[in-house]
């Protein structure tokens, strides 16, 4: 079960990229001649605020997750070899 | 078949009826024009990118989920190089082509060092260019021009990157291109039927032949589709060689080299395969001087396109690349995906981009449904991942 | 014969195209500690689940009558209630939660909103007593070792007042000190009139604690053996029941190989702990193998076997190497490169198959290629149908139980799965074998192949290094044992000379503190 801390990027990566999109959409940066109605606007902005941190907050929790099955391994290997 | 790989093919088959869906939606929506010549031309030139960057970003992803930041931003500083080269000193095209692969192998050797010898997390080494690169590209813009960008481009160097084989008027038949075709299909023909006897031979278990015929047929169906549309719009895109070059490489190299198996044992497990004489630090250098190298290639076919260098140029492009590679398949722990994965999500993103732009849609609307495919895909891999625990 | 406190009548149950229990009859008096043991997939664990209600009434057919009543269960809560409680192989424990919150979890003194918590905390503390802790329940579970955090699931269910304890694989994940901690407090239970259930595939264990034993196999009952008698049951007696056939050689009968030369030779090899340099996991090791021969190296935990084996294939572990490594007679530097390793035809099969020997998301082919990738292509063009065809060489070779060698080598048995690890290594064609702990988390019978191979390996005139920690195995498969203690070797004897006494006394001789 490796390789966590790269996927955790990944994940954390795009749901950075949600947020970035959400803070376009709110602050509308396609400029006035839009045919989105701003109320539709802020709820896809809100939407992807919350995709966005959902997904960053998996992203920490995986990274947690293999850092601590890191220091278990790393604490295994300590007992064998006599460090306890 | 087991459950992992079933879902794998499962997968890889549904983004292709994904494909044709999403295409079908788009021929209603854009009442035809999608199946113009032109939009044929239009997909290939302004998705080349994504096929080329995706094909560095699914070597980086394999290795275990790493990622490239910095792609996009580098595209934009390269371009301005080339800008520089080209433009402001007037060296030839040959040189300065030259030139722009060795700045992008020296970008990708040192990337490449920082992250598999110094061990710096990749998507912090590559953040560091994500956030420098554009400013950098941009000054070396305004210092050389008043308008903060480059133009034009020699033709030549257009031509090369931006041109087409045998050109001939849009509207007249182009027979070399509808003969490419021709020529590609039945090589996917030969190659599967080929494939089919010597396995068969061999004792092995082989597709039956209905299997085989559909497989080649609707392969053979949609080259010759594709390229009968470009031949009306005036021949083969050079783009589309450059295209079809990198992923018959790459197609190539992961699915039969030595080199292309090192990269999904890493991914799959790195101490394993470090364990078992793999050199698993090179296999990272590699990953990462093949993206800068890739990125190259890149710049080079969108400023042909875009004929001039400028600060926007880039943006996006690695979220684009990342999507095409996720979309297509590719595990975000590493160790699975492939590149007739990343075409099909490259492909899919691409068709809903065109759509989208054909219909003029607003491009608020645009960001939301790019934001919705990219959600969909990771979610679709995250849960893919818990199933199969 | 005392009083009958469990009995399991006619228990059967099926699931999708397999019945995992036939008809098993099972029968526990109260007081005992009775012991149930079976290969992989004989069904134990899927008894005690029926019995622990976590496959409820109506799922299985037949009865379990507790106590004289005919109980149905519908769920854990239900058979807790009478005092059965099962410890199960994985610790259900909360890391971030203290002791005495993870004991009574779910079951606080006190009332629903006000929890009691220094009730809790003094009646936990009591339980931990009774298991021989020292800890106070306050501190967190992630902070003491695993031996201890097995102790902590048993005062939980000592806290939900048990009766019949059932302990399934309890120290299969501890080292030996500990897991004789935990069978000696298994025997004080007893003393105090517990019953218990241990499911372990563990025999010297069930011949050191249990009573009686139940075989299972296929998911019915072979038999029961009784423990009572003037010597404890061997483990022969035990195989034979669980194996269906007599193992008149628990270890296959070498024929005489000849030994040849010396192939490989340490002089004074020191290696260093890589993140702590002061202190050294292998100090002044000087040991050989000769061509044909199989040495053995014996030592407890901690003793520096692993990290000496994997410093010698290329410098894969440690730091600050001194020493000499001699191959065939000449010294040879290795440097720290794994691939080096394998040309100078040296193989290291690693005790831990599933984290860093195989690839579990690719599949046997794939594996089984991995260190020779060389051999089955030209020109870094692999060759698929020569892959396949090795593949499957050795998977009738080694008798591996797969449809196809496209299988993922994750859904393998694990006898299965240290199989493709060794398929690898073989074709490899190292002449030096450094085999760490081939046979653990193995069923008898795969075992046995193992074993099997291992002989014709040394009979191909190969160099076989077998490090073990399971006393029976060196002293059945070695030509000479080293023994390893705290980094150092030693003892070195051979086979014929070896006892399991001499060994324990040259470990112990050589311990610096009084055990």
């Amino acid at each position: 079960m490796n390789n966590g801390n790269a996927r955790a990027s990944l994940i954390g990566i795009v749901g950075a990229y949600l947020l970035y999109t959400a803070y376009d959409l709110f602050r509308n940066e396609a400029g006035a001649d839009t045919t989105m109605s701003p109320a539709v606007r802020i709820l896809f902005s809100v939407f992807f605020v919350l995709a966005g941190i959902a997904l960053l907050v998996l992203a920490v929790r995986i990274w947690r997750r293999s850092a601590k099955e890191e220091k278990e391994q790393q604490d295994r290997d300590d007992e064998r070899t006599g460090i306890q | 078949m087991t459950r992992d790989s079933f879902l794998t093919v499962l997968k890889k088959n549904a983004m292709l009826i994904v494909l044709v869906l999403v295409y079908l939606f788009f021929w209603v929506l854009t009442q035809g024009s999608i199946f113009n010549p032109s939009s044929f031309t239009e997909l290939i030139n302004q998705n080349a990118y994504v096929y080329i960057l995706g094909a560095g970003m699914l070597m980086c992803m394999l290795t275990g989920g790493n990622i490239d930041l910095s792609c996009g931003a580098f595209v934009c500083l390269l371009g301005a190089f080339g800008g520089v080269f080209m433009i402001v000193n007037g060296w030839g095209t040959g040189i300065s082509i030259a030139l722009l692969l060795l700045v992008g192998v020296v970008y990708g050797v040192i990337l490449g060092f920082l992250i598999a010898y110094v061990h710096i997390p990749p998507w912090i080494a590559t953040l560091a260019g994500y956030l420098a690169f554009r400013g950098l590209g941009t000054s070396i813009l305004s210092a050389n021009s008043k308008t903060g960008s480059l133009a034009p481009f020699p033709v030549d160097f257009q031509n090369i990157f931006y041109g087409r084989i045998f050109p001939t008027e849009k509207g007249v038949f182009n027979w070399p291109c509808f003969l490419f075709g021709v020529a590609a299909a039945a090589a996917i023909t030969l190659i599967i039927f080929m494939n089919r006897s010597k396995r068969l031979s061999k004792g092995y278990e082989a597709d039956t032949i209905v299997k085989a015929a559909v497989k080649s047929g609707l392969g053979s169906a949609a080259v010759i589709l594709v390229m009968t549309r470009l031949a009306m719009d005036g021949g083969i895109p050079t783009t589309l060689l450059w295209v079809a070059g990198i992923v018959l490489i790459y197609s190539f190299i992961t699915s039969k080299t030595t080199i292309g198996r090192h990269f999904y044992v890493v991914g799959g497990n790195m101490e394993a395969a470090r364990l078992s004489g793999v050199n698993t630090r090179r296999i990272m250098f590699l990953a990462y001087l093949n993206m800068a190298v890739l990125a190259s290639i890149a710049t080079m076919t969108v400023v042909a396109r875009s004929q001039s260098a400028y600060a926007d140029v880039g943006k996006n492009f690695e979220m684009d690349a990342i999507s095409a590679c996720v979309v297509g398949g590719v595990s975000a722990s590493g160790g699975a995906g492939t590149v007739l994965g990343m075409v099909i999500g490259a492909t899919l993103i691409g068709v809903i981009n065109l759509g989208m732009s054909l219909i003029s849609l607003d491009a608020n609307y645009q960001r939301v449904v790019k934001g919705f495919v990219l959600l969909a895909a990771v979610v679709f891999d995250i849960l893919s991942k818990q199933r199969s625990k | 014969m005392g009083k009958i406190l469990l009995e399991m009548r006619n228990i059967t149950k099926t699931f999708p195209g397999v019945k995992a229990l036939d008809n098993v009859c099972f029968q526990v008096e109260e007081g005992e500690i009775h012991a149930l043991v079976g290969e992989n997939g004989a069904g134990k664990s899927t008894l005690m689940n029926v019995l622990s209600g976590i496959y409820p009434h109506g799922t299985y057919t037949g009865d379990i009558i507790y106590d004289g009543q005919v109980c149905r269960f519908s769920t854990i809560k239900d058979s807790e209630r009478l005092g059965i409680v099962i410890i199960h192989q994985e610790l259900a424990l909360v890391p971030e939660m203290t002791i005495g919150e993870n004991m009574y979890l779910g079951n606080e003194c006190g009332h629903r909103f006000a929890i009691n918590w220094n009730q809790t905390y003094s009646e936990a503390d009591k339980y931990l007593r009774m298991v021989g802790l020292e800890e106070s329940s306050k501190v967190q579970v992630k902070t003491i070792g695993t031996g201890k955090q097995q102790l902590v699931e048993i005062a939980k269910a000592l806290a939900k007042k048990a009766r019949l304890l059932i302990l399934d694989e309890p120290t299969s994940s501890l080292n030996e000190e500990d897991s004789r901690a935990l069978l000696d407090l298994m025997l004080s239970f007893k003393k105090q009139g517990m019953t218990m259930i241990i499911i372990t595939h563990k025999l010297n264990e069930v011949a050191y604690v249990a009573d009686k034993i139940t075989v299972l196999r296929d998911g019915a009952t072979i038999e029961t053996i009784d423990n009572h008698g003037p010597e404890p049951v061997s483990e022969e007696r035990i195989i034979r029941g669980m194996v269906g056939r007599e193992m008149t050689n628990r270890f296959p009968r070498r024929e005489n190989v000849p030994i040849g030369d010396v192939r490989m030779e340490v002089s004074h090899w020191t290696v260093h702990h890589p993140l702590y340099p002061e202190r050294k996991v292998v100090d002044d090791v000087s040991m050989y193998v000769r061509q044909g021969e199989v040495v053995g190296i014996y030592g407890l935990m901690g003793a520096g076997r692993t990290e000496l084996a994997m410093s010698i294939f290329g410098k894969s572990y440690g730091v600050n190497f001194s020493g000499e490594l001699r191959l065939d007679g000449k010294p040879v530097r290795m440097h720290r490169s794994e691939a080096d390793a394998i040309r100078h035809r040296i193989a290291y099969v690693t005790e831990d198959r599933k984290g860093n020997g195989l690839v579990l998301s690719q599949s046997i082919k794939v594996n089984t290629s991995l260190a020779n990738l060389g051999a089955i292509s030209s020109h870094t063009v692999i060759d698929g149908d020569r892959e396949y065809a090795v593949a499957e060489e050795y998977r009738e070779k080694l008798k591996i139980k797969t449809p196809s060698v496209e299988q993922l080598v994750g859904n393998l048995s694990g006898g299965n799965q240290q199989k493709v690890l060794l398929a690898k290594w073989m074709f490899a064609e190292p002449d030096i074998l450094l085999l760490d702990e081939p046979t653990r988390g193995i069923d008898v019978g795969a075992k046995y192949e193992i074993y099997c191979i291992i002989n014709d390996l040394a009979a191909a005139g190969k160099c076989v290094v077998l490090i073990s920690s399971e006393l029976p195995e060196v002293l059945g498969m070695s030509d000479r044992i080293y023994i390893m203690n705290e980094a150092r070797i030693v003892a070195e004897m051979r086979a014929e000379d070896a006892t399991q006494e001499n060994i324990m006394t040259a470990i112990l001789r050589s311990g610096r503190e009084a055990l």
